[in-house]
């Protein structure tokens, strides 16, 4: 059977003991932090600003005359169903009702 | 009789090593977790099963049967490694030539060969050359390439010795994970060691990513870098130990709490460790509700955790449109590295905030997720060899794993506390511990510690803000290793 040594995984190394530079390593960590915290608190302050950004957009291009036929005809659909449940149910209760009523007054 | 003592032979039990079962019986009792316990169902059943199926030596049947390296992992190729130093023993002040040749003493072609090799403390690298390939001196990878059969390749490093050491750089060769050629785990596999399956994972997961939480509370997002320092304090640790900087950088990331981004890391940087660490993540993230409420406790006072915050402000459709496409410009302008994860985490959470490709995002959040969350954990799983597996190394991992957590966990909630100096409107500290990103386990763990306090206290939709927010964080610190470690 022909073997290929995984290009991938095919790693040979030197032993670690004592070689690792520790002063690198402290680099790279506060390093690496600053930059976490860095993209966060842009990713922050951006989220903090948006909704004023939008609110100034608002007058200009109101949200509710956006384009979004798909969205808009699911959630048509979604009130339609929603309206079409409410009606069945009233329909369902008053019809229990009269039912009800009338086993009641039957001898 | 003969025939039968034959048959023996071709049995697994013929090769079952003491290794062999323990992985067998771990894959059993993650199996067991996750069915009896609930724990990470989703992932610890296919890295069980993985690990039982990886597990099983098939020594000695016919080829045109049955694949007798298809379902096991071989040992590594052929190569040999040899440091020498000239001089051997060297004077403080001295220039020193260390040479390291790598031999492929196998019958095929070696590809992808590489070889780390870190001098000694005390020692200055001045110069190198390589007979092929290149080195990098910060990392100490010296990326080979191809070897031929019965080649070899040399590397000699020129270095100043500033002051004499004890250490030495002893040369070895680390096992390998590899399955033959054409395979069905050489396949499945490929996914994983080319990085292909983890950011598929972060597509569905940012089509079923809610933002709201956090759009409507930024300053909750810092929670979610502080929990960061998880990480990079257990990255410091593991290279302390004595681990190379990548493996130091694929162990710190157990403490981002996010398995895929963990695997994703682990198979960039140390191949050789994914297992462990994969293990490691998944079985942290299950014990979320164990490690973390006694951490949050000892780091709150009564007081604080019966702070009450103000319900979230309503989000709007546009702002929940406009994050994922701004979210990802800001950080992977940053943060390069990030780009392969954010990128598509914020691609999957656009196709659901869009609202126009609905279809799309129901694909990425079921279907798809579930295809690759299964060939993901099945390989890592099988990825799990006894003699890659059970050695010190891996308890060490473990250890640092439990101890990033830990870290993690304490780093989100100290840093609530601080932000509570500053702030007029309170933030309860245990929200800080949401920051790990183990995506829902910490908010709920939150939740429900903030309800054992005042149980009408209802912390979960705040909890979800830095958790997702820790997710993106998680995934910039693998980025931050990723492209300084390699």
């Amino acid at each position: 059977m022909t073997e290929i040594f995984n290009p991938f995984l095919a790693q040979a190394t030197a032993p670690v003991e004592g070689s690792a530079d520790l002063a690198t390593g402290a680099t790279i960590a506060v390093v690496g932090l600053l930059i976490v915290f860095m993209v966060l608190i842009f990713l922050s302050l951006f989220i903090a600003s948006l909704p004023k950004v939008l609110a100034l957009l608002e007058r200009v291009l109101p949200e509710s005359e956006e384009h979004h036929p798909i969205a808009h005809e699911e959630q048509d659909e979604d009130a339609e169903l929603e309206l079409l449940a409410a009606i069945g149910f009233v329909l369902h209760t008053e019809f229990q009702k009269q039912v009800s009523s009338g086993s009641k007054g039957a001898p | 009789m003969g025939i039968f003592s034959e048959f023996l032979q071709t049995t697994g039990f013929a090769s079952m090593t003491l290794g062999n079962l323990i992985m067998i019986v771990i894959g059993v009792i993650f199996i067991s977790l996750a069915i009896i316990k609930d724990y990470e169902p989703l992932l610890l059943v296919p890295i069980g099963m993985g690990a039982v199926v990886g597990n099983i030596p098939i020594p000695g049947m016919p080829m045109s049967v049955y694949d007798t390296e298809s379902w096991s992992i071989v040992e590594p190729a052929d190569l040999s490694l040899s440091q020498t130093a000239s001089p051997p023993d060297p004077e403080a002040g001295q220039n020193v030539t260390y040479t390291i040749a790598v031999r492929n003493d196998g019958k095929d072609l070696a590809t992808g060969v590489s070889v780390m090799d870190q001098l000694p403390q005390g020692v200055t690298l001045q110069g190198f050359t390589a007979s092929q390939g290149a080195f990098d001196g910060l990392t100490g990878i010296w990326t080979v390439g191809e070897l031929s059969a019965g080649d070899d390749a040399v590397l000699s490093l020129e270095s100043l010795v500033n002051e004499p050491s004890d250490d030495v750089t002893v040369v070895k060769l680390v096992p390998g994970i590899r399955f033959t050629p054409g395979s069905v785990l050489s396949y499945l596999y490929a996914g994983v060691s080319l990085g292909i399956y983890p950011p598929l994972i972060f597509l569905g997961i940012g089509a079923m990513t809610d933002f709201s939480t956090m759009l409507s509370n930024s300053k909750l997002v810092l929670l979610g870098a502080a929990a960061q320092v998880g990480v990079f304090l257990t990255f410091f640790g593991a290279i302390y130990l004595g681990f190379t900087f990548p493996e130091a950088g694929a162990i710190g990331i157990i403490g981002g709490a996010d398995g895929p981004t963990a695997i994703f890391l682990a198979s960039q940087l140390a191949p050789h460790l994914l297992g462990a660490i994969a293990i490691a993540a998944y079985s942290y993230m299950a014990l979320v509700p164990v490690i973390q409420p006694p951490i949050m406790r000892l780091l709150t006072t009564k007081e604080e955790r019966l702070i009450r915050m103000s319900p979230p402000r309503k989000v709007s459709k546009r702002e929940k449109m406009i994050f994922p496409v701004a979210a990802f410009l800001i950080s992977t302008l940053i943060a390069p590295g990030a780009v392969v994860l954010l990128g598509m985490l914020f691609f999957g959470n656009l196709l659901k905030e869009s609202l126009v490709t609905e279809r799309l995002a129901a694909t990425a959040r079921t279907a798809m997720i579930d295809i690759v969350t299964i060939l993901l954990g099945f390989s890592v799983g099988a990825s799990t060899k006894a003699d890659t597996f059970l050695t010190p190394q891996s308890l060490q991992i473990f250890g640092l794993g439990a101890l990033s957590f830990a870290i993690a966990t304490a780093g989100g909630v100290l840093f609530a506390k601080l932000m509570n100096l500053f702030l007029t409107e309170k933030i309860n500290p245990l929200v800080g511990a949401a920051g790990v990103s183990a995506v829902p386990d910490s908010a709920r763990v939150v939740q429900m510690v903030g309800q054992q306090e005042d149980p009408h206290n209802f912390l979960l939709m705040h909890a979800m803000a830095p958790n997702v927010a820790g997710v993106v964080g998680s995934a910039i610190a693998a980025g931050v290793l990723w492209s300084v470690l390699t």
